[in-house]
């Protein structure tokens, strides 16, 4: 079991932040009231190259030191070297977990990469720099750069850097890239890591990672062909047409810690208000593929319903304007969150009920919350941001949309990666639980893999996303139906107003909920985040038996021999239910005993010991016992296992699904039998 | 096309005279499948246990139990789908057969469906035989007759089997290279037209392939020829020779397979049955969908024994009881 006390200094160093009276009384010159500790300020002026797909960018960085103490380096993330050839350690992790981002199908105008130019102070000297593998020593890894300053940074000191560089763009890898004159264009220039304690957090690139960067203020200059329609982080506040078939777009946004801009001649731009009250309004930009347009409504039903729960749930949504972003077909860039703009992810036939897109979008939209303005460290603690958000996407589906119907696409052109063109909703099928049915199985055939509390960046790249997204979504699904919603509601929000705009460790989580719960939940925690243990309790067994069975007695007359009587004509008796806990999690749970006259009898179970036997006398017989009725504990990786009738009543059930098996089966042969 | 839509209905006709034949494969195909039926059913049987769940897949498809069920099983079990209900199972099938995906399930599948094969090679030539003299059936004459081209079937049905061989293989070649000449498609509607072009050229070819079969068994049972391979020969020659009658009966009858599937689909049961009434009633709701799927296999065979014998008028016809 990893102890949580190394973590505890984070929690320090975040108070340190949250007392910074830059955080809440500063005030720009434009007046706008800093949300942030704006530390790590951006301006960027990049020119696309549409022809070679390159990327000529100046930039200027402002990096204020807030810690206690100096820095005599400036460490950057120089993510598009991860495609720059195969050493990289993000090639060689995708190549091992088993979930290829390109797999072998790589051009030679495919690849990407990041190549600085130039590092210098503001109108000084060029600084030395260096690439650095802190994580795997990789020496063929160019994700890191290290720039070495003239003069340490001390505290509340303030350093201002210059960068020149150029950028391949890539055919999409991690949904950042070109397709045709489609461009995703994410994390995508030199970007600061973020200096904690007394050293820099900036990790290599992976392939199962995402990122972690400080606050600040970006403005951004993009030039590119007049004809493309841009989306971005934060707002357009100048578009200036420069006469050579180029437009220069300046968007500026502060209190974001990234980035991110598309462009395509293709995008037709739609605008909503969201407006609810007790809610700030929200200006909604859709941009649309103009063969999704009938599909306009739904993805800003989506975004409303993210921005409306979430805002009520855990906090308002602060910036006044999104931008939801409609990718282009197999762009490969769907599906992704970033700062004021996300991308959703739909295809040309989508039927309504089926949960997509509007559970993509939704949860898109939700990482505006828990990734956006809580910008916990992805590195070390995706769960914190994916976890956080698969639980409230679940709950704001549930909610709004209601069960998902099972949803299968057909014609998948064979050895291509297309995925399904024409879906067939079955719409008998339905997922009720707050929780997907998938997600419990991605659990549960991952509860082992990896323990939460390791770093992710350490974890296993082909398991670790069952880890942050469903375990995670599935042990905050069990606390809700053990503490209730109106207790974790309170506890989330506390959470996300005491960390918003800045970066949460794990423990500033569970103590929030010491706090907030009204109990000590380390026994819970203890299993579900620092260990990986498996929950699964079962009913072993459920009997009833007449008081008066046979056997040696004691009578009147001293022991008397009672013969078997009818057990069926009995008028008590003696109903057994052994619970057994088949895994190592351990976890409190109710046993529900149905009799056969209809009264029902719950009784509790510490579920502590390996197992327990619970009696019950009555009038009546029992039909069954379930533990854990009402499926508090989401964690089990058995519900079969949970209930069990005296007579079992399976035979009906089971000829019903494999005759329709069988009716498959028999339609397969038939099409085997084509063949001759 | 005058020509296939007579031989169409001379099909029907035919079948129509030996009824009773579709009953025999029909019946086949059931009892072939019991078996797997029942170890699928014993092994829902054992995942439901004595556990609550029984009652909940009487109303619905339980999807947790579902996935818990599929990820404790293994072979043939684990391919129980909820896509399996209604027209699904027949949509399953059709992909796979368009993707060749039908030869990478699981092996007890394939061991199952490659026997079926056989079977179904003994069987058509007694259906045939019957189609073509319209006599009545008997078992004797329809199994004497199954078995005298039997082997020459399957030996016609090997080298059919390099064919589709080479159709599945040209066919993810190209559905990758379109795929790559389109990698810079953003409009989906663009890409799915390319690949549904396609994609009707693979089933052309497909089709093709099949109707090169049934006419080369056609040959071996009107002339009784004795090499395979002449006979397979002889099916490329009258496909090629008669394009427009052969593929005309094929679309004749795969429009009639169409207007099957939407009635089916009006009909088809779907997840509800509490009770062995209604679940025995689904189940023969299928069963009518499966005979109506073995009769135009069966028409199309006669239509094209029609077209063959109006094209071929000479073709030495055989006796049969």
């Amino acid at each position: 079991m990893l102890r949580r006390s190394g973590f505890r200094a984070g929690l320090l160093l975040a108070a340190i932040a949250l007392i910074d009276p830059a955080l809440s009384s500063a005030r720009e010159p434009g007046g706008d009231v800093a949300l942030s500790l704006r530390n790590a300020n951006y301006e960027i002026d990049v020119r696309l190259d549409p022809e070679a797909r390159l990327l000529h960018g100046r930039q200027t960085v402002v990096w204020r030191n807030v810690r206690e103490a100096a820095t005599d380096e400036l460490w950057f993330h120089l993510y598009w070297n991860a495609w720059r050839n195969r050493d990289s350690t993000w090639m060689r992790e995708d190549r091992y977990r088993g979930r290829s981002d390109r797999g072998d199908d790589v051009d030679r105008d495919d690849w990407g990469y990041l190549d600085v130019h130039s590092v210098r102070l503001a109108g000084g000297a060029e600084l030395e720099r260096r690439f650095a593998a802190p994580d795997d020593g990789n020496a063929a890894d160019r994700t890191v750069m290290v720039a070495s300053l003239p003069a340490a940074v001390e505290p509340g000191g303030e350093v201002r850097v210059e960068l020149e560089w150029t950028a391949k763009v890539p055919r999409t890898f991690a949904r950042t890239g070109f397709r045709g004159d489609y461009y995703f264009i994410a994390h995508w220039f030199p970007k600061l890591g973020v200096f904690e304690g007394d050293r820099w957090n900036c990790h290599q690139y992976h392939a199962a990672t995402e990122y972690f960067s400080d606050y600040g203020t970006y403005d951004v200059r993009l030039t590119l062909p007049e004809d493309f329609v841009v989306g971005a982080t934060g707002r357009e506040v100048e578009r200036r047409d420069n006469g050579d078939g180029t437009a220069t777009h300046r968007y500026r946004q502060a209190d974001v810690h990234a980035f991110t801009w598309t462009a395509s001649p293709e995008y037709v731009e739609l605008t909503r208000r969201f407006e609810v009250d007790g809610l700030p309004p929200v200006d909604m930009r859709l941009l649309m593929q103009p063969e999704h347009l009938s599909q306009a409504d739904r993805h800003f039903n989506a975004t409303s319903a993210a921005l409306e729960l979430y805002g009520k749930w855990y906090g308002a949504y602060p910036y006044g304007h999104v931008t939801v972003v409609d990718p282009a077909y197999g762009s490969g860039s769907g599906g992704m969150e970033y700062p004021t703009l996300f991308t959703c992810g739909t295809r040309l036939y989508n039927p309504f009920g089926g949960g997509r897109p509007e559970g993509v979008t939704v949860h898109e939209a939700g990482h505006q919350f828990w990734y956006g303005i809580v910008g916990n460290d992805e590195f070390n603690s995706a769960w914190l941001d994916e976890g956080l958000n698969t639980f409230s996407t679940g709950r704001v589906m549930h909610e709004t949309f209601g069960a998902n119907a099972w949803v299968k696409r057909y014609f998948r052109p064979p050895g291509t990666d297309s995925g399904g063109f024409l879906p067939v909703l079955f719409a008998e099928i339905r997922d009720p639980g707050v929780i997907s049915s998938s997600r419990l199985s991605r659990y549960r055939n991952h509860a082992t893999t990896d323990v939460p509390a390791h770093p992710t960046w350490r974890a296993h790249p082909g398991s670790i996303g069952n880890i942050s997204y469903s375990k995670t979504a599935i042990w905050l699904a069990t606390l809700e139906n053990y503490l209730g919603w109106e207790t974790l509601q309170p506890i989330m929000a506390s959470f996300f107003e005491r960390w918003k705009f800045g970066h949460p460790r794990p423990e500033d989580l569970f103590d929030v909920f010491d706090e907030l719960a009204g109990q000590d939940l380390d026994w819970f925690f203890d299993q579900v985040f620092y260990d990986d243990v498996r929950f699964d309790y079962e009913i072993q067994s459920v009997k009833s038996v007449a008081v008066e069975a046979e056997g040696w007695f004691e009578g009147d007359a001293g022991l008397e021999f009672r013969p078997a009587g009818d057990e069926e004509s009995s008028d008590e008796y003696r109903n057994e239910v052994v619970v057994r806990r088949l895994g190592e999690g351990r976890f409190p749970v109710e046993v529900l005993m149905v009799f056969e006259d209809g009264s029902e009898v719950r009784r509790r179970w510490d579920g502590q010991y390996r197992w327990t036997l619970l009696t019950e006398r009555g009038p009546s017989k029992l039909e069954y016992a379930i533990v854990d009725p009402d499926r508090v504990l989401l964690l089990d990786t058995n519900f079969t296992n949970n209930s069990r009738r005296r007579e079992s009543e399976n035979r009906l059930p089971s000829v019903k699904w494999a005759s329709k098996w069988m009716v498959w089966l028999q339609d397969l042969l038939a099409t085997f039998a084509s063949f001759v | 096309m005058t020509g296939p839509i007579r031989s169409a209905i001379n099909g029907a006709a035919r079948l129509s005279r030996v009824r009773r034949l579709l009953v025999w494969l029909w019946i086949a195909n059931l009892l072939f499948a019991l078996p797997l039926a029942f170890q699928v059913s014993a092994s829902i049987e054992r995942s439901i246990g004595a556990s609550q769940v029984g009652r909940t897949l009487l109303e619905r498809l339980d999807l947790i139990w579902h996935t818990e069920y599929q990820d404790a099983s293994e072979g043939v079990s684990a391919t129980l789908e909820p896509s399996q209900v209604g027209v699904g199972a027949f949509l399953d099938n059709l992909e796979l057969w368009f993707s060749g995906e039908i030869f990478e399930l699981d092996p007890g599948l394939i061991a199952a469906g490659a026997l079926y094969a056989l079977l179904w090679a003994l069987l058509i030539g007694g259906a045939l035989g019957y189609l073509q003299s319209g006599a009545r059936p008997t078992l004797r004459g329809f199994f004497g007759s199954g078995g005298e081209f039997f082997f020459r079937f399957v030996r016609v049905t090997v080298l059919m089997a390099g064919l589709y061989y080479l159709v599945y293989r040209f066919s993810e070649w190209l559905f990758e290279s379109l795929e790559y000449r389109t990698r810079d498609v953003t409009v989906e509607k663009s890409v799915l037209s390319v690949y549904l072009l396609a994609a009707a050229l693979v089933v052309l070819l497909l089709v093709l392939v099949r109707m090169i079969s049934d006419y080369a068994k056609v040959a071996i049972v009107m002339e009784d020829r004795r090499s395979a391979l002449l006979a397979s020969l002889r099916g490329v020659r009258f496909v090629l020779s008669h394009p427009i009658g052969t593929l005309g009966v094929v679309l004749i009858v795969g429009v009639a397979g169409l207007v099957v599937l939407y009635l089916y689909s009006l009909v088809a049961p779907g997840v509800g049955q509490s009770t062995w009434t209604t679940v025995v009633l689904a189940f023969l709701v299928s069963q009518l969908f499966l005979i109506a799927r073995l009769a135009l296999r069966l028409t199309l065979l006669g239509a094209e024994l029609d077209l063959y014998e109006r094209a071929s008028p000479l073709a030495a016809n055989a006796d049969y009881d």
